[in-house]
C-alpha cells in the first residue's frame, strides 16, 4: 500500500504516483499494493479487409462517375454500378454479421433487394419487370428460404413464425399491385400470394402451441 | 434444479422501456456489481454456480424481443458463459451477442462482476442474482464447510422469481404534474476513447463516516451527496455558471410499497443547489441538501412520480402506437430531458449476506455506466465496516473525486483508493 501526503488518502494500486492528484506516493510499510483491475485490452479492432474493400468501393464508384462524366452519351449509366455497390454494401454486413435471427437477415435482405429491382429498372428505363415479377420472385424465394429455415431448425422453430408472418403479409402485395392495375403479372401475383399463403398454413397445421403464443407475444399491448 | 422448459415472457417494466431506445456504446446503461470474495476465483466452479442459479431467477435468463406495440424478454434457453475480465467495466451489452442475454458474469483475481443491462433490473434485482450465484460457488468450492443440509438448500432466492411491475402495481392515478427539471451544471473535460472508462473507489471506513455524519446531523447519502455537490462546485463552477448543481438520485421503491420484484422498481430525487458566485460554503450545501431530501424523498411525493411515468403507458393511444413510431418518440422526449443533471450519485445502501457465508466475503462494489451528458456516475455501497464511493468516469482527469476524498479525509475519515490506471494511461 502507498500513501499521498497530499490527499491524506492510502492508495491500493502498484503506482508512483497518486492518482487524485499525482503527487509522488510514499510506501507504507507492511502492506502490499495489489492490483483490482487487469490491463485493459485494446477493444476496437483493426479491421483491414472492410478498410480495403470500403476503399476499393469509393473508388470504383468514382471511377465510374468520372468516366460517365467524361464520356457522356446521354445516358448516367454509372448509378447502376454505384446503386449495386450500395446495394452489397446494405445487405453484404447484414448477411455475414455473426448472431441474430437468421430469418430476419433473410427478411430485411428480401426487402433491400426488392427495393432495389425498383431502383434498377427505374434506371434501365422502366419496362415494369421489377413490380411485375422481380418483386414476387423474391419475396418467393424469401418465404421459401424462412420455410427451409424452420423445417431444418424446426425444435426452435416459433422463432421464425414473426418473420415468416412478415413476409406472408407482403407476399400478398404483388396481388394488390394486379388488383389495382399496377402489375401486369396475374400469374406471379397468384403464385406469390398462394406460396405464402401455403407456407403460413403449414405453420399453424403443423406447429403447436408455440407458433399461437409467438404471435400472442409479438401483438401483446 | 428447477427446470425451465417452456418459453415463458413476461413485457418489460415501465423504466425499463426506455434503456433498448437509447443504448449505444457512448450509452451503455450497463451497471456492474462486484462481489469482492477472499480467494481466488475458480471459474470451472463458477460456471456451474452461475447455470444451478440461472433457472431460479425469471428476471435474468432471458433474451429481448421486438413486438409490434412493445418490445419483450423470453425466456432464452441458451446457456451464459462467465469470462474472465479484460476490458473496461460497464461496457455496452449487445442483445444479439453474448448469447442473447443481456448480462455478463466475469471474474478477476478475488472479484466476480455481474454486469447487466438496465432493461433486465436494477441494482437491487441485481445484487440479489450476484450474492445468489456467490452461495452457489461457496457451497461448491468448500462443501467440506457446510452440513448437507446446507448444501442441499439454495440460498439468496427470496423474490427470485417475482417478476411483477411495481410501477403498474402500485399506479394510483394522480393529478398531472410536471417533473421537467432546469438545466443543470455540467461536467466538462478530456474525452476517455469510447470503450474505456476511468474507475476510482474510495474504500472509507463506515464508523467514522457516520461519526461525522451525526455531528451534522445529517443521514450518510445527506452528507456524501453535499461532499458531491461541494466538489463540483469546487473544482468545476466558475463564476459565471448560472445552471445550479443537480444530482440525480435513485431511490428504491421496494421499501416505500413493499413490491419485492426483481425487475426495476426505482424513482428518483434530483437535489439542486444554486451556483451563486464565489460565496458557496459546505454548511450552507448540506443544509439545503438536508432540506430537500426531506421535502423530496416521501411516499407522496415518489407516488406522484410513479403516476406519472407509469399513467403515460397505461394511455390506450400510447399501446396501440406501433413500436418504431414509440421508439422515435422516446428517443426525442429523453434528448431533451438529458441537461436536467449534473451527474448521478446511486447508493445502494448497506449490503448483508447469509451468515454462514459471511467469512468469505471481503466486500461489494458497484458501478454505473457514464454517458456524454453525465461523464461521472458515483456509486456507494456499504458492507460491514466499509463503504465503497466509487467514481466511473467518462473524463481523463480525477478532479472530483480528488475533491470530494479530500473532503472526506479533512474530517479524519479514513479512505483507501482503488483504480483501474485509466488516468495514468492518459499521462
Amino acid at each position: 500500500m502507498k500513501r499521498c501526503n497530499e490527499c491524506k488518502v492510502n492508495i491500493v494500486d502498484n503506482t508512483e504516483l497518486c492518482p487524485l492528484c499525482n503527487a509522488p506516493l510514499e510506501e507504507v510499510e507492511g502492506q502490499p499494493c495489489t492490483s483490482v483491475y487487469p490491463v485493459q485490452l485494446q477493444s476496437t479492432r483493426y479491421n483491414f479487409v472492410k478498410r480495403l474493400l470500403v476503399y476499393l468501393s469509393v473508388l470504383g464508384a468514382g471511377a465510374c462517375a468520372i468516366v460517365n462524366y467524361f464520356q457522356w452519351q446521354g445516358k448516367a449509366w454509372s448509378l447502376i454500378p454505384i446503386t449495386a455497390l450500395a446495394f452489397l454494401w446494405l445487405v453484404g454486413p447484414q448477411a455475414v454479421r455473426r448472431g441474430g435471427n437468421v430469418a430476419a437477415k433473410v427478411m430485411r435482405i428480401i426487402f433491400a433487394t426488392c427495393a432495389y429491382l425498383v431502383i434498377l429498372d427505374c434506371l434501365l428505363g422502366y419496362r415494369g419487370w421489377a413490380i411485375d415479377y422481380g418483386i414476387a420472385i423474391a419475396l418467393c424465394a424469401g418465404v421459401l428460404a424462412i420455410d427451409i429455415i424452420m423445417i431444418v431448425r424446426r425444435e426452435s422453430f416459433e422463432k421464425y413464425v414473426w418473420y415468416q408472418g412478415i413476409l406472408v403479409l407482403c407476399g400478398l402485395i404483388p396481388l394488390v399491385l394486379f388488383f389495382t392495375g399496377v402489375a401486369a403479372s396475374r400469374l406471379f401475383a397468384f403464385i406469390t400470394a398462394g406460396v405464402a399463403l401455403a407456407s403460413l398454413l403449414a405453420t399453424f397445421v403443423f406447429g403447436d402451441r408455440n407458433a399461437k403464443n409467438e404471435f400472442k407475444r409479438r401483438f401483446h399491448v | 434444479m428447477k427446470q425451465n422448459n417452456t418459453t415463458k415472457w413476461h413485457k418489460l417494466d415501465n423504466t425499463a422501456n426506455i434503456f433498448p431506445v437509447v443504448a449505444n456504446k457512448r450509452m451503455p446503461n450497463v451497471f456492474r456489481l462486484t462481489a469482492v470474495l477472499k480467494e481466488e476465483i475458480d471459474p470451472v466452479l463458477l460456471q456451474q454456480a452461475l447455470e444451478e442459479t440461472l433457472p431460479w431467477f425469471a428476471a435474468f435468463g432471458v433474451r429481448m424481443k421486438q413486438g409490434v406495440f412493445w418490445s419483450y424478454l423470453e425466456t432464452n434457453k441458451a446457456v451464459p458463459r462467465v469470462q474472465e475480465e479484460k476490458e473496461c467495466p460497464c461496457r455496452y451489452i449487445d442483445p444479439f451477442q453474448n448469447r442473447k442475454f443481456l448480462f455478463k458474469l466475469l471474474y478477476y483475481q478475488n472479484r466476480v462482476h455481474l454486469e447487466v443491462f438496465h432493461v433486465l433490473s436494477d441494482g437491487t434485482g441485481g445484487m440479489r442474482f450476484l450474492k445468489a450465484i456467490c452461495y452457489k460457488y461457496i457451497q461448491l468450492a468448500h462443501s467440506e464447510a457446510f452440513t448437507k443440509q446446507q448444501l442441499a438448500t439454495t440460498y439468496g432466492l427470496v423474490g427470485a422469481d417475482n417478476t411483477d411491475d411495481g410501477y403498474m402495481k402500485n399506479y394510483v392515478p394522480r393529478a398531472g404534474a410536471n417533473f421537467k427539471e432546469p438545466t443543470a451544471l455540467h461536467i466538462k473535460g478530456e474525452k476517455l476513447p469510447v470503450d474505456e472508462t476511468n474507475v476510482l473507489s474510495g474504500l472509507i471506513h463506515v464508523e467514522q463516516l457516520k461519526a461525522v455524519c451525526k455531528a451534522k446531523e445529517a443521514s450518510v447519502t445527506e452528507y456524501i451527496t453535499a461532499c458531491i455537490i461541494y466538489g463540483v462546485y469546487t473544482e468545476y463552477a466558475t463564476e459565471t455558471s448560472r445552471h445550479p448543481i443537480s444530482i440525480f438520485i435513485p431511490v428504491n421503491l421496494r421499501r416505500f410499497f413493499g413490491t419485492d420484484t426483481s425487475l426495476n422498481f426505482f424513482s428518483n430525487i434530483m437535489v439542486s443547489v444554486p451556483v451563486t458566485g464565489c460565496g458557496l460554503q459546505f454548511e450552507n450545501v448540506l443544509a439545503q441538501v438536508k432540506q430537500q431530501f426531506a421535502q423530496k424523498l416521501t411516499r407522496e411525493a415518489l407516488e406522484k412520480k410513479l403516476a406519472y411515468t407509469a399513467g403515460t403507458e397505461k394511455k390506450l393511444a400510447v399501446r396501440l402506437t406501433p413500436l418504431p413510431i414509440k421508439n422515435m418518440i422516446m428517443r426525442f422526449v429523453f434528448s431533451r430531458s438529458r441537461n436536467g443533471a449534473t451527474l448521478t450519485l446511486s447508493n445502494l445502501g448497506v449490503q448483508a449476506v447469509e451468515p454462514i457465508f459471511e467469512p468469505y466475503f471481503e466486500g461489494f462494489r458497484f458501478l454505473l455506466s457514464t454517458n456524454t451528458k453525465e461523464p461521472i456516475k458515483i456509486t456507494a455501497g456499504s458492507y460491514k465496516n466499509q463503504m465503497a464511493l466509487c467514481f466511473n468516469s467518462l473524463v481523463s482527469e480525477n478532479r472530483l473525486a480528488k475533491a470530494v476524498f479530500r473532503i472526506l479525509a479533512k474530517e479524519g475519515i479514513s479512505v483507501t483508493v482503488e483504480s483501474n490506471g485509466g488516468f495514468h494511461e492518459k499521462m
